[in-house]
Formats: C-alpha cells, structure tokens, sequence
C-alpha cells in the first residue's frame, strides 16, 4: 500500500472518532437529562386533589403584602398559614415542591397543626373555588406564601428561594424549617 | 454538591448580580419542559453541518431569540408595572395550548409529511411553522424567541418567582432578564456546536455532506416531533 492510500486510511479513521466521540457526548448529556427527568417523575407519584392540614386562620384581618419573610416585622406571631399554590399542570419541580412543604410541616410542626396555630393548604389555582384565597395572595402559577398574624395584621409574604432546593427533599427540609422556625417558635 | 443550593448562596450573597441572573437561567434550562425545547433547538442548529460558521450563527440567533423574548417581556413588567402574576398565568396558559403543537408541526414540515398550505391548528400556526423550517439561522432566532415566552410551571416560577423580584430590587436590574435568557440558551450552545462540528469533519472526510445535511433534516424533524409528543402528553396528563 503506497503511504498516500495509508494517510487517507488514517484521515477516515480520524473522522470515524471524530463523529463517534461527538455522538457519545451529545448523547450522553442528552440522555442523563431525560434520565433525571424521568426519574424525578416517577419518583413524584400521583396527585390527589386540594389538601388542607390544621387550622387557616379564621378571622378576617386586614393584610399587607410583603416581598420576602426577611422584611416581617419583629413581634408575637400569633397564626401562620402555610399555602402552596399550583396550577392544574403541574411540573416535577412543582410536585416535588408541595409534598416535600407538606412533609417538612408534617415532620416538625405536627404539634402547632393539632394546636390550631397553623395551617397548610396545597390548593390549585385554577379550581374556582380556590379563586379568592388566591387572589388575596396574588398567587397564579407555583408559588408558596406565609400568612403571618402579628398583632392584628396579616402580614403576607412569598417564599421563592424554595425553586433552588426542588431536587433534593434533604435540603428542602432544612431550608423551610429554618425558614418557619424563627416565626412559629413561640407559638 | 447540588446546582440549585449553590446558585442561591450566589444569589443571596448579591455579591455578582449578572452571574447570578445567568445562572438563575441556566437552572432553568435543566428542568424537563426546557430540556424538551432545547433538544429540538438542537436538532435544527445542527442541520447545518456544512458551515461551521452557520452552526455559529444560528445558535447565536436562538440564543438571541430567548434573550431579546426574556429581555422585552421584562421590560414591559417594569415600564407599565404590570401584575406579573396576570402575565405569568396568560404566558402559562399560552404555553400549555400552543406548545406541544407548534413541535409537532414544525417537525412534520420538516419531515415534508405536510405542506403548510394546509392549515392545521389555525392558518398562522402553519405558516408560522412553514418560517421556521424554511429560513434556518431567522427561524432560530423565531424559534428562541417563541420558546422563550413558552413557560412551563418551573421556568415561570423562576423567571417570576425568583428573577423579577431581585431585578425589581436591584440597580441595574432591568438587564437581568437578558442574563437569564442567555442561561437558559447554554445547554444548546454547549451541546450544539460540537456535535455540528464534529458531524461536519465526519461528512466532509467522506464526502457525504449533502446526504448527512438531508439525514440531520430528518433528525431534526424527529426531535421536534418527539418534544411536541412530549409537551402534549403532559399536559395531557399533568406532567411537565
């Protein structure tokens, strides 16, 4: 074999890899993604309907809107509802949102819910029964917000940074009820 | 240690506003109704394996698409101060009707199943669908743009939840939407262009370029199909 035919093996060799190693990347960045997508899925389970924990508030006190829980005032809570809104579609970051609030509620403020202190609701917003509640905290899509009653006011605040623990219930956990803690602590 | 934790210490630091917006959008783009509409962005960037400077150009143009999407909707929220929980629920409805769709349809041009003379689902879709097959680097750019403003529950709770609120707060905020869109285009811009490169080497030491441009049509045409067949089959059943 003349040493031209053997370099042109050699370039066609090369292009072999090249092609092979670009469709092993490609494909394995794409296929990890569906994989953590589906398995985030499975792992999400069935959804059944509006959920309601302890007891909302029952008086109607007037509210204010608040940005964050950072910018409550200091002061005796006296009742937090605790209300994650989602729409009738819902994503496995959304899912995993609700049942893992649920749970954190669930696993360290069972005694509060018994008390009647607080409260979790998991309502859609697209339901029309659950129109007002949503309105009165301007909720559309996934979103989780506080009711805090402190001397009279219902102060009412979002908590956004839970979108950054949506892939890990450990995390999400520890986050909430750091969140909750300083608030329901006295109560 | 966990991507989402990790942005938001850089988010709470509010030491670099910029990163943080970026990666706020690149956390975005992993979640699964984002990953359906970047695998079949990727699919037609790719098509154009002959150029390298195309494949370039055309992840350029949807990335551009996503951020100028991103950017103008952002504006609109700060100049007319409008309830962003009415914009977010009329995006997300549009997504969720529109979306799945739209793929499929692109894809099926793509496949040349249809003629878009037909009008399926609305004369514009059709021809809107009939754009984005035909002129490939502008139908990027339409293409980014329309699949930015397609929110899925995630990407909407971070681009309203999240982004908006620290752009509302901070000085220079109003720029962070743009941050975000070219987040949110990453993954196709990292994946993307090696892929076409790399195909482009392959066909052009075979000479086969016409014939891997026309299989990459087809490929392409697939990914849309199967990202519609996705979008569609959860909103069908709930799952996005």
């Amino acid at each position: 074999m003349s040493k031209r035919r053997m370099a042109q093996k050699k370039s066609k060799n090369n292009n072999w890899m090249m092609l092979l190693i670009g469709l092993l990347f490609a494909g394995g960045l794409i296929g990890l993604s569906v994989f953590s997508a589906m398995s985030q899925l499975s792992e999400a389970g069935a959804f059944a309907g509006d959920v309601l924990l302890g007891t909302p508030l029952q008086i109607a006190a007037p509210t204010r809107m608040l940005g964050d829980v950072s910018a409550l005032p200091r002061g005796k809570v006296s009742h937090v509802d605790v209300v994650y809104f989602h729409r009738t579609q819902r994503c496995t970051a959304c899912l995993n949102a609700g049942r893992y609030t649920r749970e954190t509620i669930e696993t360290y403020f069972a005694s509060h819910l018994q008390r009647g202190v607080m409260s979790f609701r998991e309502l859609d917003v697209q339901k029309p029964e659950n129109a007002a509640v949503a309105r009165k905290y301007d909720a559309s899509g996934s979103s989780l917000y506080l009711g805090v009653l402190m001397s009279g006011i219902e102060y009412l605040c979002p908590i956004e940074d839970i979108w950054f623990y949506t892939n890990n219930k450990a995390s999400f956990m520890t986050f909430l009820q750091k969140t909750l803690t300083p608030l329901v602590g006295g109560l | 240690m966990d991507f989402g934790p990790w942005v938001q210490t850089i988010v709470a630091s509010g030491q670099a506003p910029f990163v943080a917006a970026f990666l706020i959008g690149l956390l975005a783009s992993l979640g699964p109704c984002p990953l359906a509409t970047n695998i079949s962005a990727l699919g037609y960037i790719s098509q154009e394996v002959a150029s390298p400077r195309r494949v370039l150009f055309t992840s350029t143009l949807y990335t551009l698409g996503r951020t100028l999407s991103y950017g103008a909707l952002g504006l609109v929220l700060f100049v007319a101060g409008l309830q962003v929980s009415r914009v977010s629920n009329s995006l997300q409805t549009l997504a969720e009707i529109v979306l799945g769709p739209l793929l499929i349809l692109v894809g099926l041009v793509l496949l040349d199943v249809i003629r878009p003379t037909v009008s399926v689902g609305g004369a514009w879709m059709a021809q809107l669908s009939q754009r984005i097959a035909d002129w490939n680097s502008a139908g990027a750019f339409l293409l980014g743009a329309l699949f930015a403003l397609a929110f899925c529950p995630y990407s909407a709770a971070l681009y309203f939840g999240v982004l908006m609120p620290l752009a509302f707060k901070s000085a220079g905020g109003i720029t962070f939407p743009l941050w975000f869109g070219v987040g949110t285009s990453v993954p196709v811009v990292i994946i993307g262009i090696p892929l076409a490169l790399g195909l482009m080497r392959f066909a052009a030491g075979f000479n086969v370029l016409a014939r891997v441009e026309r299989v990459m049509r087809k490929i392409a045409a697939l990914a849309f199909i199967g990202a519609g067949g996705f979008t569609l089959w959860g909103w069908l059943t709930g799952f996005i």
